[in-house]
């Protein structure tokens, strides 16, 4: 046995603590005068018998604690008495397989070079090695290999188009320095070490400490010829056409002159040419005019006519769900422009925030209304209800069964009479019924729950009315309404009465906002919250969507109304992946959710209507930029250092074969202690 | 006066006063008092009826039944005679002790025996006390005067513990000179060597004597109550014991408990009643509580 701080072991004669107070101390007895001695007799020797056998166990524990106290002070280590195994060499090496290893230098591309680089380092090292593969991109690591094992694995390994992680690798490296400090540890990582690569290495806040650290540095010889396209978009454009964006971003160190083209699949849709100065970014923006057709997808893919060093990144794939873009005409028509004017500017706000769906706005003054003005509108917005209107009762009926829809305010000077009439034909939602001139506010969430809106009302616009805190909006005066059976109290007010109330007609729909659309809902609508609240009175409108993804993300794709799985059953549908691959996507109540893919191209559903996504290279992959060899070189060096531990001194180690036992000394004091607490405790009674 | 009364607790007097003991022998008397006696003679309770002998006395003639059938009968009464009481009271060194420092065991059985003394002398029982240790140390005969409750009273009075307990030797010297049967009245801690003691009770049994035995003892000779580490000195002995008492307690507990169960079972067998007194208790409570289980016996 040897000790770490032998002297320490001094510390044994504080054994002679408990030996002296053990012979030394005397109990102290109360004299008490007693009459029946004889009951105590025989009880008073076998505890007697029992009290001193206590105390010898006593003493000998707090000896033992003493004792192993001091060794485990001392820091002892026992000798295994046999020479240690020389633990196998431990090989790990890493392979950047990611997308950017596919840049092509003539017939070879990085990673067939990196490959070779990292096969010739197995064939050099020791035999009996063991090797540990990490493809940084998308596999799992292959471990505990031999050499043959190795070879054979390595040229398995392909690329994908992920990003390179080198997070496990490094874990692994790391854990099994600490795990077996006697191993040797050999590293070699094979990679092009673009800036997501080389920013994880120089990201750690320690070193590895390693046996040997080898790479590949796997680039181009010559300049690099390369353009990627990435970063695409489309919008509804002003003029009826769909708005395509994408960023074309030239690599290369010289300025290239690009064909682009846009296509929907094999149907080409545009082309143009493109000069790009060496490194520039350049966001282009092109307007194509597609089929008004109800909701139709599209695949539309942008891409370089002319190949590259690194082909993935050439063409950008884009799914489109392009709408039927149809106008929204409003027309609002109250007592004066007073009253108009707020209703006027917020939809107005609208109508700017959303060009892509035609939004007009106009106002008129209720005397000169006329049925008329409702056969080129889509939404009447009616300030208050005047006398004015009420022979107009048939028209607007009819306006409103046959798809339109009328949103009235309630105003202090509206006509009862009118409001009467509209009540009993059924136009108005609730009849409002007496004025309280108070200030008061809605309710801060629907009262509807958002699942049983009805389909023209816009159920996001009413989330993002209660984002909006709505229910800090002062509302000055509103009525005590009676809402009609079939309708719907959208929002509540504070009070009780309804807020908003909906309720359907024929293919329309009313709706009654219970306060007065200038000063009280002056709040409301000079506040952000009027675009949010004037999309609700205003119904739905299906936006144009685009599906695109990342490879290695999961995908989500919504889900078309009438859309079944192509076998009939509810849970799974079919995708056609960009290898032709048929994949199963789970329906759920969010959409088609596919877990990630490691491809890029199309995928499409093989229900109808058909729906399509573009799957793109990760952005990070797409930056090629190389490091200066010298500055990889002094970064990498940093991080993976040698071990400095003399040989000598590594041999000694595993020559001797001692094993450190604080541990257990440990254990077993604290197993003592507790034993003597136990025993202490026990002797008293 | 004060000093000789004070073990006569007025209190406790004062409800004794409503309770009459019944000895359930009858013995027999010099003066007419509650207690059955075998004896027919002056008394108003009828007994039976007899024929005439010549020599009767004609005042015991009942003339109703000559009267109606012409034939002579003595009327017999039983007679309700005195008994005499023998108090014995343990007086040696043990009976000093008292565990809580208030009431020994001897100043208990002194007040027991003060009480039993007037409540005897009350109904014309003639009350004798005698104090023991390993001899007898005091005798007062046995006299129904009113006045003798104040010489056993004085008796109590200069009483002091001392010596060893020699109980049986006790028992037999006083079956031996005791003639007359009476109520013999034993009031001691009884810690002696269990065989003896029955062998002298049963002596006195033996002899017609109607024997009640009061163990008195201490709460703490009961429960052993202490705390800690102790070293008992036995009182009579001198002998010591160190113990930690925490642990012998239930050991302790359980061979007083043998103890006190073979004293009265013995007792039982040889018919003497048997009351165990705790000095911790009210003496009143304790010695009431008998009496009225005396009284159910009969």
């Amino acid at each position: 046995m040897s000790f770490t701080a032998a002297a320490f072991l001094l510390g044994t004669f504080a054994v002679a603590g408990p030996i002296l107070a053990h012979l030394l101390a005397r109990p102290r007895f109360r004299r008490v005068p007693f009459t029946m001695l004889h009951f105590l007799y025989a009880g008073q020797a076998e505890m007697e018998s029992r009290r001193r056998l206590r105390d010898l166990l006593l003493l000998l524990l707090r000896c033992a604690i003493i004792v192993l106290l001091v060794l485990f002070f001392a820091g002892p280590s026992i000798n295994t008495g046999k020479k240690q195994t020389i633990a196998k060499a431990s090989y790990f090496l890493a392979v950047d397989n990611s997308l950017s290893m596919n840049y092509r230098e003539g017939s070879r591309s990085l990673y067939q070079n990196a490959i070779d680089a990292t096969a010739e380092f197995i064939q050099k090292s020791d035999e009996d090695a063991q090797f540990n593969l990490y493809p940084l991109a998308g596999a799992e690591p292959i471990t505990e290999l031999d050499r043959n094992a190795a070879l054979v694995a390595l040229r398995q390994i392909r690329t994908a188009p992920l990003q390179g992680d080198l997070r496990s690798y490094l874990s692994d490296l790391r854990e099994a320095g600490i795990s077996n400090p006697d191993a040797k540890i050999h590293t070699h990582i094979a990679s092009d070490f673009t800036p997501p690569i080389l920013q994880q290495i120089t990201n750690l806040s320690e070193p590895i400490v390693v046996d040997s650290f080898q790479y590949e540095f796997s680039h181009p010889q010559e300049e690099i010829s390369n353009c990627t396209i990435y970063d695409g978009d489309a919008k509804v454009g002003s003029d009826d056409t769909i708005q395509l964006q994408a960023t074309l971003i030239n690599d290369g160190p010289e300025p290239v002159r690009r064909t682009v083209v846009i296509r929907n699949l094999a149907q080409e849709l545009h082309r143009f040419e493109v000069d790009l100065d060496a490194g520039e970014h350049r966001r282009i923006e092109r307007g194509i005019s597609f089929d008004t057709r109800p909701t139709s997808s599209y695949a539309i893919e942008i891409a370089y006519l002319e190949g590259d060093g690194l082909a993935e990144d050439d063409t950008y794939c884009m799914g489109l769900s392009i709408p039927k873009i149809e106008s929204k005409r409003i027309l609002v028509a109250g007592v004066n422009s007073r009253e108009t004017f707020l209703p006027e500017t917020a939809f107005q706000t609208l109508a700017r925030n959303y060009p892509g769906e035609a939004i007009g706005v106009e106002t008129i003054t209720a005397n000169v209304f006329n049925a008329r003005n409702l056969q080129e509108i889509d939404l009447l917005v009616l300030t208050s209800i005047q006398q004015s209107i009420a022979q107009l009762l048939e028209p607007l009926t009819a306006f409103v069964k046959t798809g339109g829809r009328i949103v009235f305010f309630v105003s202090p000077m509206q006509s009862p009479a009118c409001v009467q009439t509209f009540w009993e034909a059924g136009l108005l939602p609730a009849l409002p019924q007496r004025l309280r001139s108070e200030t008061t506010h809605t309710t801060q969430s629907p009262e509807t729950s958002i699942e049983n809106l009805p389909r023209a009302l816009d159920v996001s616009a009413l989330q993002a009315l209660q984002n909006y805190k709505i229910g800090q909006a002062v509302l000055t005066g509103y009525y005590e309404c009676e809402a009609k059976p079939d309708s719907l109290a959208l929002w509540r007010l504070e009070d009780g009465p309804g807020f908003l109330y909906y309720s359907s007609l024929g293919l329309g729909s009313v709706l009654l906002v219970n306060t007065s659309a200038d000063d009280s809902l002056g709040t409301l609508l000079k506040s952000p919250v009027s675009v949010a609240f004037c999309r609700t009175i205003l119904g739905r409108q299906e936006p144009l969507q685009t599906h695109i993804f990342t490879s290695g993300e999961p995908i989500v794709l919504p889900k078309a109304e009438n859309m079944k799985t192509i076998s009939g059953s509810e849970s799974g549908i079919q995708i056609l992946s960009p290898n032709g691959n048929v994949l199963t996507a789970a329906l759920t109540d969010f959409g088609i959710v596919l877990p990630p893919l490691q491809e890029i191209g199309w995928i499409k559903t093989a229900a109808e209507p058909a729906l399509y996504a573009g799957i793109n290279p990760p952005r990070e992959e797409l930056n090629l930029q190389q490091p200066e060899a010298q500055t990889l070189d002094a970064s990498l060096h940093a991080i993976f250092q040698k071990r400095t531990e003399p040989e000598s001194a590594l041999q000694a180690k595993i020559t001797t074969g001692t094993k450190p036992i604080w541990k257990q000394i440990g254990w077993v004091l604290i197993a003592l202690i507790l034993t003597e607490t136990v025993v202490a405790n026990r002797l008293k009674r | 006066m004060a000093g000789r009364k004070s073990y006569l607790d007025p209190d406790l007097l004062s409800r004794l006063g409503n309770i009459d003991l019944v000895a359930r022998c009858a013995v027999e008397g010099f003066y007419a008092g509650l207690h059955p006696s075998p004896f027919h003679g002056f008394s108003v309770e009828y007994s039976d009826h007899r024929a005439y002998e010549p020599g009767d006395e004609l005042r015991f003639l009942d003339w109703k039944i000559f009267g109606r059938s012409d034939k002579l009968y003595i009327k017999q009464f039983q007679q309700e005679t005195n008994v005499p009481v023998y108090i014995l009271l343990d007086s040696s060194m043990s009976m000093a002790f008292s565990g809580e420092g208030k009431l020994s065991k001897l100043d208990y059985g002194s007040y027991l025996a003060a009480a039993l003394s007037y409540l005897m002398l009350g109904q014309g029982d003639a009350v004798g006390l005698t104090t023991f240790s390993e001899t007898i140390r005091t005798r007062v005969p046995s006299k129904s005067r009113r006045t003798h409750l104040y010489t056993i009273l004085t008796a109590l009075q200069q009483n002091q513990a001392s010596g060893k307990t020699r109980l049986a030797d006790i028992l037999h010297t006083l079956a031996e000179t005791t003639h007359r049967r009476g109520l013999v009245v034993l009031i001691s801690d009884l810690i002696d060597d269990a065989e003896d003691l029955h062998t002298g009770l049963t002596h006195l049994k033996f002899l017609n004597h109607d024997v009640i035995l009061f163990q008195t003892l201490d709460h703490q000779e009961l429960h052993l109550d202490y705390e800690g580490l102790i070293e008992f000195i036995d009182l009579e002995s001198s002998t010591r014991i160190r113990t930690f008492t925490n642990s012998l307690r239930e050991s302790y507990c359980e061979k007083v408990a043998n103890f006190v169960e073979t004293v009265e079972k013995k007792s039982r067998e040889v018919g003497i009643d048997y009351c165990l007194l705790d000095t911790s208790q009210p003496l009143d409570k304790a010695f009431l509580a008998y009496l009225a289980k005396r009284k159910r016996l009969g």
